[in-house]
């Protein structure tokens, strides 16, 4: 039997190409990324500290976006990307090199960031009906928007913050959110579904004010 | 409303952060040996279990040995009597 291609069939192929090599190039930086880091941890090893300098100038992007999440106040939000390298270091004897190093960072940011939560959850707490004036600052546009998100979402359990930033923000898989977390999927999967629940009545309260 | 809260969830996550370099600082912290909040409690916590540790050691000693000798006196002392 002979088959002919058509015009469809080649873009169809040249779609799966491109996206076969986006991911390839994805894997690639990933894995440089991993050799990159080895050779710095080797050189601390060897006594040279000054090589933790490049490894926090290759995942404090990462890492500030991530805290971001959890704070939205500048100088409060350098310091949690500092404490997180700075734990970084202390807990460095511990790192064996099962997980990639910014899986690893992104584990000690996750549970920096919770912290914090529970922190400010204790002050706001302390001062009962005081609002915090941070995360309600008017700004225009999307930041608006995020920051109006943010106040909900303060609204809500910890732990449901927790699971809606991790997913739905910065959109980790149930098993990556499982990994930073320390919590089983099932129960990822089962509190992802109630908290976005929990935040879409919000959203409608909101809505009706 | 789903696709509402789904894609203000979405335009969240898009959204830039602030990118502060925070190598100097931390590497400061780092040489200076600056301690975290928690490493902090945990020597007040280690602190203060060795004075209790100690001030019922030097409390017991009276018990033990009687309120008249000369190492209770001496432990009495010690506490400040």
């Amino acid at each position: 039997m002979q088959h002919s291609l058509t015009p469809s069939m080649i873009l169809d192929s040249l779609a799966l190409d491109g996206w076969l090599r986006a991911g390839t190039s994805a894997e690639s930086d990933a894995a440089l990324l991993q050799q990159q880091d080895e050779h710095d941890l080797a050189e601390i090893r060897n006594g040279n500290h000054d090589a933790y300098s490049r490894i926090i100038g290759r995942h404090q992007a990462h890492i500030a976006r991530m805290m971001w999440r959890f704070c939205r106040e500048h100088g409060r939000h350098e310091e949690l990307v500092q404490d997180v390298f700075v734990e970084g270091w202390n807990s460095l004897p511990g790192y064996r090199g099962k997980s990639p190093l910014r899986h690893w960072l992104s584990r000690i940011a996750t549970r920096r960031g919770y912290a914090f939560w529970r922190e400010s959850d204790r002050q706001r707490m302390r001062h009962a009906g005081a609002v915090d004036l941070q995360c309600l600052v008017a700004r225009d546009g999307k930041e608006a928007e995020s920051e109006q998100l943010h106040a909900l979402l303060m609204q809500l359990p910890r732990a449901d913050r927790l699971v809606l930033v991790l997913r739905y923000i910065e959109g980790y898989s149930v098993s990556e959110t499982s990994g930073l977390t320390g919590w089983n999927s099932a129960v990822v999967k089962v509190r992802s579904q109630r908290a976005r629940a929990k935040l879409a009545k919000l959203v409608s309260q909101q809505e009706w004010q | 409303m789903k696709k509402d809260m789904d894609s203000m969830l979405a335009r969240a996550g898009a959204e830039q952060a602030p990118q502060p370099d925070v190598r100097a600082a931390v590497m400061a912290r780092i040489n200076t040996g600056q301690q975290t909040g928690s490493d902090r409690i945990w020597q007040l916590a280690g602190v203060l279990s060795l004075c209790i540790g100690l001030g019922s050691m030097l409390l017991a000693i009276p018990l033990l040995n009687g309120f008249g000798s000369p190492l209770a006196e001496l432990a009495m002392v010690a506490l400040g009597r």
